[in-house]
C-alpha cells in the first residue's frame, strides 16, 4: 500500500523536474530583421550557462518570495492561478462525476441488453461516441443550440465563462467522454465476471437480474473500473483544453495555453514573454492533480489482484 | 464474417483513392484558384466564403477556394503527415520493446518514460515542447512537429507491444521449442515476431486513428504541422498554415460556427470518416487474429 502512494509521488517529482527543465529553457534566440523592422528568420542559440542561470533565478525567486511572487500589475500570481484553477474544477468534477455515475448506469445497462436490437442503442452508439473526435461532438451541439435559437426556442451564451450557462455547456461537452469510456470499462468488467460461480449461485436463488447486475456483479467489477480512472482523467484534462481554448472559458487550461501562446505568436526582437511563473505554476497543479488520480487508481489495482489470487 | 474488418478495409480503401487520384477526380480544380469575388443574380457583388452551391459543392473557404477540391488536394498531405507520425511511432516502440524484452536496463528506461509522459495529457506536452524557440524557428519545423508528436505516445505503444511479447512467452509452446534447443535469434525469429507482427498491424490502424484525433486537436488550437510567420497590423508575427491538409480547416473555428458553418462541417466530416474507418479496420484486424489463433489450437 505504502509503495502505491511512494512510487507514484516518485515518479511525479522525477516528471515535474523534466518539465520545470523544458520551461526554463532559455529562449536566446537571434532575430534578423528585414526591411522596416519585418521578420527575416531566427537562429536558436542554446547555451548551458544559461540554462544553468535560468534554473539558479527561478529558486532564488521562489525562496525569495515565498511563493510564486506578485505579476506586473501587483497581485499574487498564486491566487490568480488558484482562482481559475477552481474555475476550472467546477466543470471539471461534476465532469467526471458524471462520468462515473451514467457511465456505470450506462455500462450495466449496455450489459444488460447486450443482444439483440438493444445493442444498436447501447454498445454501438458507445463505441461510435468514443471514435468521435470531441470536437466534432461539440460543434454539433453548438450548431443545434445556434440553430434551435434562430427558431427563438432557447436562449444559451455559448462562449465565455461567467454565467450559468457556460458551466452548465462545458460540464456537457466535458462528461460526453467519461461517460463512454466508464461504461465501456462497466461493460468489459460485467463480462469477465459473466461465468463465476457466484452469479449463477445467486441466479439459481431466484434473484431479479437487476439486482444480480447491480449488488453482486458490480461489486466484484468496481475495482477494475477505479483502475482506469487515470486513463480518463488524463483524457478528460486533454478535452479541458480543447473546450476552455475554445469557449473562452477563462478556466487553467485557457490561461496556461495563453502562457504558452508564445508557439504561434511572436514580436521581432523579443519572444511574447511566456510567463514562466505562471507556467510553472499551472504545471505544478494539473500533475498534482494526475498525481492524485495515479494514487487512486494504483491503489484500486491494488486490490483487483489479491481478489484473483483468491479465486 | 468480419464485418468491421470489410467496413474498415472499405472506409481506408476510399481514403487511399482518395489520396491517390485526388487532383484526378471529377468536379476537382487541382489549381485550387480563389474566387475572390463573386455576382449574385441582382448583380450585386458576394465575397466568399460562399454557401454550398451548384457551382461549390460543398462551399468554399474564406479565400473562395472551393472546398471539395481543397479536400481531395489535400488528402495527399494530411495522410503524409500522418504517415510520417504513425510511422515513426511504430519503428521506435517495436525497437524500444524488443529492446526491453531482452535488455533489462532498456526495460527500466521505457517504464521511467511511461511513468514520466502519464503525467502530462499528451497534449500539454507537445505544446510546452512546441514552444521552445530552438524548435519554433528551426528551418525543420515540421520534422520536428512531427517527431515530437510521434515521441510523445511512443513508451505506451513500447508498452503494449511489450505485453504482446510476455503473453507469447508464456504460452505453453514456447517451453518445447525452448527445451527443444531454439536458440534466441529462431525463437525471435519464428516464435516472438509472427505474433508480434499482427499487434503492428493492428496497432498501425489504432495509432492512426489516434494521431489523426490529436491533429484535429492541435488545428482547432491553432498548431500546424506546416506553418510560416506572417506579420500582423500590431506589428507581431503569427503562425499562418500555408498547407492544404485537412485540420487546418479548423483553424478559424469560432468564427466559422457562426457564419461558414460548412467549412468545419466538412472538415470534421472527413477526419471522423477516417478515424472511423481506422478504428474498424484496427477492430476487424483484432478479431481476425482472434479467430485464426482459436483456429490454431484445435
Amino acid at each position: 500500500m505504502i509503495t502505491r502512494i511512494l512510487f507514484p509521488v516518485l515518479v511525479w517529482m522525477l516528471s515535474f523536474t523534466i518539465l520545470l527543465l523544458i520551461i526554463l529553457l532559455p529562449t536566446d534566440t537571434v532575430f534578423t530583421e528585414g526591411r522596416g523592422g519585418s521578420f527575416g528568420g531566427a537562429v536558436y542559440d542554446y547555451q548551458f550557462t544559461n540554462h544553468w542561470a535560468n534554473i539558479k533565478f527561478f529558486f532564488s525567486y521562489i525562496i525569495e518570495q515565498g511563493g510564486l511572487g506578485l505579476d506586473q500589475m501587483g497581485n499574487p500570481i498564486s491566487e490568480q492561478i488558484g482562482t481559475v484553477f477552481l474555475r476550472s474544477l467546477k466543470i471539471f468534477l461534476p465532469a467526471i462525476l458524471i462520468g462515473f455515475f451514467i457511465g456505470i448506469a450506462k455500462g450495466v445497462i449496455d450489459y444488460r441488453f447486450r443482444k439483440g436490437k438493444g445493442r444498436v442503442i447501447g454498445q454501438f452508439t458507445t463505441a461510435g461516441i468514443l471514435a468521435v473526435p470531441d470536437i466534432a461532438v461539440i460543434i454539433v451541439i453548438q450548431l443545434a443550440v445556434l440553430y434551435l435559437q434562430s427558431k427563438g426556442l432557447v436562449d444559451i451564451n455559448l462562449f465565455g465563462h461567467d454565467q450559468l450557462d457556460n458551466v452548465l455547456m462545458n460540464i456537457l461537452y466535458l462528461s460526453i467522454y467519461p461517460v463512454m469510456f466508464i461504461s465501456t470499462i462497466t461493460f468489459n468488467a460485467l463480462q469477465a465476471e459473466q461465468g463465476e460461480d457466484y452469479v449463477r449461485t445467486a441466479r439459481s436463488k431466484g434473484i431479479a437480474e437487476m439486482k444480480v447486475l447491480y449488488t453482486h456483479m458490480l461489486k466484484n467489477g468496481i475495482l477494475k473500473i477505479f483502475a482506469y480512472s487515470n486513463t480518463m482523467v488524463l483524457y478528460t484534462l486533454s478535452n479541458l483544453f480543447i473546450v476552455e481554448v475554445f469557449t473562452e472559458y477563462r478556466g487553467a487550461a485557457f490561461y496556461m495555453y495563453d502562457t504558452l501562446g508564445s508557439a504561434t505568436t511572436f514580436y521581432v526582437g523579443a519572444l511574447l514573454s511566456a510567463d514562466v511563473i505562471k507556467q510553472i505554476g499551472y504545471v505544478f497543479l494539473f500533475t498534482v492533480f494526475i498525481l492524485v488520480a495515479n494514487v487512486v487508481s494504483g491503489i484500486a489495482r491494488s486490490f483487483v489482484p489479491v481478489q484473483g489470487e483468491k479465486l | 464474417m468480419n464485418r468491421n474488418l470489410w467496413l474498415g478495409l472499405i472506409m481506408t480503401g476510399i481514403l487511399l483513392a482518395i489520396v491517390i487520384l485526388g487532383p484526378y477526380l471529377p468536379f476537382v480544380d487541382p489549381s485550387l484558384e480563389q474566387n475572390l469575388l463573386d455576382k449574385d443574380d441582382g448583380g450585386g457583388l458576394l465575397v466568399p466564403p460562399y454557401a454550398p452551391s451548384d457551382e461549390f459543392l460543398i462551399g468554399t473557404d474564406r479565400k473562395g477556394v472551393d472546398l471539395w477540391s481543397k479536400v481531395m488536394v489535400g488528402a495527399r498531405e494530411t495522410f503524409y503527415i500522418l504517415a510520417v507520425i504513425v510511422g515513426f511511432r511504430l519503428v521506435l516502440a517495436l525497437l524500444v520493446s524488443v529492446g526491453a524484452f531482452y535488455i533489462s536496463g532498456i526495460r527500466l528506461i521505457m517504464n521511467i518514460w511511461n511513468a514520466v509522459f502519464s503525467f502530462m495529457p499528451t497534449i500539454f506536452i507537445i505544446l510546452i515542447l512546441l514552444a521552445i524557440p530552438g524548435v519554433m524557428f528551426s528551418d525543420y519545423r515540421a520534422f520536428w512537429v512531427m517527431a515530437i508528436i510521434s515521441v510523445v505516445e511512443v513508451g505506451r505503444l513500447a508498452l503494449i507491444f511489450y505485453d504482446s511479447l510476455q503473453t507469447q512467452k508464456r504460452q505453453t509452446y514456447m517451453e518445447a521449442a525452448i527445451a527443444s534447443g531454439g536458440r534466441r535469434w529462431t525463437l525471435f525469429k519464428s516464435y516472438y515476431w509472427p505474433s508480434l507482427k499482427r499487434e503492428v498491424v493492428s496497432s498501425g490502424a489504432t495509432e492512426s486513428g489516434r494521431a489523426m484525433f490529436l491533429l484535429a486537436q492541435l488545428g482547432v488550437i491553432g498548431i500546424y504541422i506546416n506553418q510560416e510567420f506572417f506579420s500582423q497590423l500590431d506589428r507581431s508575427y503569427r503562425s499562418v498554415d500555408l498547407s492544404n491538409s485537412w485540420p487546418v480547416l479548423l483553424s478559424n473555428l469560432r468564427r466559422d460556427v457562426n457564419s461558414a458553418e460548412w467549412i468545419p462541417l466538412v472538415a470534421l466530416f472527413f477526419i471522423t470518416f477516417s478515424i472511423i474507418g481506422f478504428y474498424l479496420l484496427a477492430d476487424g484486424l483484432k478479431k481476425r487474429q482472434a479467430i485464426k489463433l482459436r483456429r490454431d489450437f484445435q
